[in-house]
């Protein structure tokens, strides 16, 4: 029995060894360089963060969106919509290198030394007006609104790869804000201080209503975009008011108010208890305290203390004893 | 060999002690390990209080193991060769703080496996780097100090008679590593009250006093310990023997070092009520009227100081056993209290580091984590400290040199004993 | 020889032996660059124009995103401080960098230490866990992983893609001036503070361009323009850090206009 239990003992270093060093190899081997690097599926290997994001957004499915699909088939396949559906149209011999905006489309092919070179991208509208240059889309809006004077680019408010804007992590909740208008009290948050008391606010009306007239994705048209001036014109006005110009009747589309937006929608932290002051002394000290001159006093007064109570039960059965007596 | 064992299972005071101290020794190993696996977010630590409750008792075992260096140092530098007995004690008081620091301090660092780092990797700029080297070597010295005082288990003088003539023979490297242990520990105790008092981002700590009070505090409370346990040991076993003299001695000294050390206290704190000094001001307030006003008045000045003062001068109260256990007990408790005070309340007290904003103040309370596992280290201490005075005679004052026994005296007329 | 001849003779050997080895541990044993304060041709500064600052906290989540940060964990911080005008002036807090950094001073490892540009680098692998560097800093710069960090970083991919990896539990960390951008970039030529691969990922997001980078040692650098045309002020000056990030106070009529 004993000689049986000894190589037990032995297959099992054994095996635990050989799984080990399998472990080890193999793991070491995922983080293999990819080799040819210029399409989307090549890219993945390493970014797998963006896969989720990007491929079910709109730039992923620009060329697979069953929509554009749809229109294209029926205006007879035109090469002007695969300019920017695709990414490296050649007009010439009408190929192109991939399906919808791929990464190469903004960050053209990547560089031989890769990822020891970053990944060049141009930061500016420019990239964007690549496609985004329509007279449809509304270019001419964004560059005369303030954010562009300022200095801002597409990529500010939107992310370029799931092609959406992008969520600011609320205070006060877990997951970043769903209303759009989180993003714009973002940076002007003295606005968000006031709004919320405002009527308008009470009805449910919120930053984009007014300044980018905002629409739902489905009903709007394609190649068109909310107007980026983020100017508030009498358009906007009319939406709900226009009823009310020559008669006294309500606005219309009123709602409730939604939630009230904070005014600071940045991420906090769980901060530790900070307070102006600090805490009290503890009535456990006090009580302490008190028991320990208690103890003292107690100490001090014990002989009288039992004097009396000596004096006291002497007492207790004399009287006791003259009655019995009686 | 594990047949011939024989397990004494008799209910006695000594099994039931043991009992306790294990079940505490067993609960604060299950919690250490849960803090091992999970992290320390398991404690009530925060990246405003960074050091807490274990810190504080990393700090404490260092103090209260003083007694050690300050001991041997009058035994064999100053020649007081006839508290001998007292400083054994002391050597082995020490050894066991210095473990259970080293304990606390693998439990506190976020990367224990790594402890060794600091004995490689250098930073001469850094006090706690010469803290660590320091505790590291003075723990190999104490290992050398305590060797005769182990070499006394009878089990070692039977099996490996060699090793116990040589760990006896050790003995004769006293007072060299006497004058190791006073140069290293006066450095490490004084440099860990430096270690707070470099911080210049905290008023409340940057003040050049604190390696005087640290140092201080820590032979105040060192001999007051050793006094304490040697006391109490021999009240508690007959297997204690002890000599009241010698005690009564020594207590004499710790009261007039309690009149150095409460001046120092009492100006170091209350002297920053001259003016307003931001952050400063503010500590002092947390100390005096806030969450430590108990712990500053009442354990660390009152009990901590002036009693223990006052009780061992005068001398009716000194002569009596009671009080003189009572005043020893409550000047080593004060020690820890001054400990946690400092440690805390300077990280309570937030500094702003933005342009006028005001001072804030955070809170701690240890979580049943710390204060479990800090219970199995103190549980620990005790417990090696009875096990040497149940097997290695470590409070006996009859264990005395022979070459400290009799006294040369240098005449020139002859002598009568009369 | 009478035994107290012996006893001093002996103890004179010990004593030099002693010396002796002490000294050998000291020689053999290697430290890492310089104790003291960086004296290199770059020296790495940022600014934050606070008239500009609006608080949107997008420097946070690039950071986050790009340094592979606990979402728990801020590196830079902004925080309110006051208000001028009738708009709130905002502070962005990265790590100082000091020039004379407590934290490089107590760390028994050194795994704090100073590269020649300025930056103050984390040994993320020497650090033992200790926290003295989070004692000693007068800015709270520095955070401390009470727990792993497992699973996704909600600010990828959105804000950027790590860039270094992610630290253990048991070990503080801080921001590092993307010291890997810095480095990468100047690797291939670009300029740190103009060029966006080569600027910190706080810099480059910010929507108002609040934030400069540059080197000090370099007149046209953006960072010694601004300090050279306008008021500056830094954190805690008092205590002598030396810190490298300047902030130019927020003037009423450069502040952000009103919608």
């Amino acid at each position: 029995m004993k000689v049986k239990l000894e190589r037990l003992l032995i297959a099992v270093i054994f095996a635990l060894l050989a799984a080990g060093v399998t472990l080890m190899v193999v793991s070491a081997q995922e983080g293999a360089n990819a080799t040819a690097l210029g399409f989307t599926q090549d890219c993945a290997v390493c970014h797998t963060e963006f896969t989720t994001t990007w491929q079910s957004g709109a730039h992923g499915t620009a060329g697979s969106d069953p929509i554009f699909v749809n229109e294209w088939t029926k205006q007879g396949k035109p090469g002007a919509c695969l300019v920017c559906h695709t990414t490296g149209y050649d007009p010439a011999t009408a190929t192109y290198k991939a399906e919808g905006v791929t990464c190469e489309a903004c960050h053209g092919p990547a560089p031989t030394d890769h990822p020891k070179s970053p990944m060049p991208v141009n930061r500016t509208t420019d990239l964007c007006g690549q496609c985004h240059s329509d007279t449809r889309f509304g270019w001419q809006d964004w560059k005369v609104s303030t954010h562009y004077q300022r200095g801002m680019d597409c990529a500010t408010c939107h992310d370029p790869h799931s092609a959406s804007l992008k969520k600011v992590p609320v205070s006060g909740t877990e997951n970043a804000a769903d209303d759009v208008s989180q993003l714009c009290i973002n940076c002007h948050q003295e606005n968000s201080m006031d709004f919320p008391y405002t009527s308008h606010h009470q009805k449910g009306v919120s930053c984009v209503d007014c300044h980018v007239n905002h629409l739902e994705d489905g009903d709007r048209t394609a190649h068109t975009v909310p107007d980026h001036s983020f100017n508030a014109n009498l358009e906007s006005c009319n939406t709900c008011h226009s009823l009310q110009m020559h008669s006294p009747t309500e606005a219309t589309g009123a709602t409730e108010a939604s939630a009230p937006i904070p005014a600071n929608a940045t991420a906090e932290l769980k901060l530790a208890s900070i307070t102006p002051e600090p805490d009290a002394v503890s009535p456990v000290g006090f009580s302490v305290l008190a028991g320990m001159i208690g103890l003292a006093g107690g100490m001090v007064l014990a002989p009288w203390l039992e004097r009396w109570h000596r004096h006291l039960s002497k007492h207790d059965t004399e009287e006791s004893n003259e009655q019995t007596n009686h | 060999m594990f047949k011939n064992l024989r397990i004494k299972t008799s209910i006695t005071p000594w099994t039931i002690w043991l009992g306790l101290m294990g079940l505490i020794l067993l609960t604060g190993l299950v919690s250490g390990i849960l803090v091992f696996w999970k992290g320390l977010v398991m404690t009530n630590l925060s990246d405003l209080v960074p050091w807490g409750l274990w810190i504080t008792i990393d700090l404490s075992s260092i103090a209260l193991g003083a007694g050690a260096f300050s001991l041997c140092a009058g035994v064999y530098l100053f020649g007081l060769k006839r508290y001998q007995p007292i400083a054994r004690t002391a050597t082995c008081i020490g050894l066991i703080g210095y473990t259970m620091a080293t304990l606390a301090l693998i439990l506190d660092i976020g990367k224990p496996e790594r402890f060794w780092h600091s004995v490689v990797y250098w930073n001469t700029h850094s006090l706690l780097w010469e803290v660590t080297m320091c505790v590291i070597l003075y723990l190999t010295v104490l290992v050398f100090e305590t060797m005769p005082i182990i070499a006394n288990l009878e089990w070692l003088r039977k099996r490996l008679p060699k090793i116990a003539a040589l760990m006896e023979g050790v003995h004769h490297y006293a007072p060299f590593l006497a004058i190791l242990g006073l140069g290293l520990s006066s450095l490490h105790q004084s440099s860990l009250g430096a270690t707070y008092g470099v911080i210049k981002a905290r008023p409340f700590w940057f003040k050049p006093e604190m390696s005087v009070l640290f140092m201080f505090s820590a032979i105040v409370g060192g001999i007051s310990l050793t006094l304490f346990a040697t006391m109490l040991s021999s009240r508690l076993t007959k297997r204690a023997k002890i000599n009241d003299v010698l005690i009564e001695r020594v207590a004499h000294f710790v009261g007039y070092l309690l009149i150095g050390y409460f001046y120092f206290r009492a100006w170091d704190a209350l002297a920053t009520t001259y003016t307003y000094d931001p952050g400063r001001s503010e500590g002092l307030r947390l100390l005096t009227k806030g969450p430590f006003a108990f712990n500053f008045w009442i354990v660390e000045m009152l009990l901590g100081m002036i009693m223990p003062m006052i009780l061992l001068l005068y001398k009716p109260t000194r002569m009596n056993p009671f009080w003189r256990m009572l005043s020893l007990m409550l000047v080593a408790l004060g020690v820890v209290a001054f400990r946690w005070d400092t440690n805390i309340a300077g990280q309570l007290v937030l500094m702003p580091y933005l342009p006028g904003a005001a001072i804030a103040y955070t809170s701690y309370r240890p979580s049943l984590i710390e204060i479990l596992t800090g219970a199995a280290i103190i549980s620990y201490g005790l417990t090696a400290f009875s096990l040497g005075v149940k097997y290695l005679r470590v409070v006996d004052h009859t264990l005395v040199e022979t070459a400290h026994e009799t006294v040369h005296v240098n005449s020139t007329e002859p002598v009568t004993i009369s | 020889m009478s035994k107290q001849t012996i006893k001093r003779r002996e103890f004179i050997k010990l004593t030099a032996v002693g010396l002796a080895v002490a000294a050998g541990t000291r020689a053999v044993t290697q430290t890492k660059a310089s104790g003291d304060a960086p004296h290199g041709k770059r020296q790495w500064a940022m600014v934050i124009d606070q008239s500009k600052c609006t608080g949107c906290n997008y420097c946070t989540l690039a950071c986050q995103a790009h340094n592979d940060v606990n979402p728990d964990i801020q590196w830079n911080k902004v925080l309110e401080n006051g208000v001028v005008g009738d708009q709130q002036v905002y502070v962005p807090r990265p790590c100082m960098h000091c020039a004379k950094a407590p934290c490089v001073e107590v760390c028994p490892v050194k795994a704090s230490y100073y590269r020649e540009d300025g930056i103050v680098m984390m040994d993320y692998d020497r650090c033992i866990g200790c926290r003295y560097c989070q004692i000693a800093c007068p800015y709270e710069a520095r955070s401390f992983n009470w727990e792993t960090f497992t699973g996704d970083n909600p600010a990828v991919p959105e804000w950027g893609t790590p860039e270094v990896d992610r630290r253990p539990r048991g070990v503080p960390e801080k921001c590092s001036f993307c010291y890997q951008r810095i480095d990468r970039g100047l690797s291939l030529g670009l300029t740190p503070g103009v060029d966006a691969d080569a600027t910190p990922a706080c810099v480059v997001v910010c929507p108002t361009g609040a934030r400069l980078f540059g080197d000090l040692n370099d007149p046209e650098s953006s960072a010694s323009t601004a300090l050279r045309e306008n008021a500056s002020y830094r954190l805690r000056e008092n205590l002598g850090t030396g810190p490298r990030v300047y902030y130019l106070p927020a003037v009423p009529e450069a502040l952000r206009v009103e919608v």
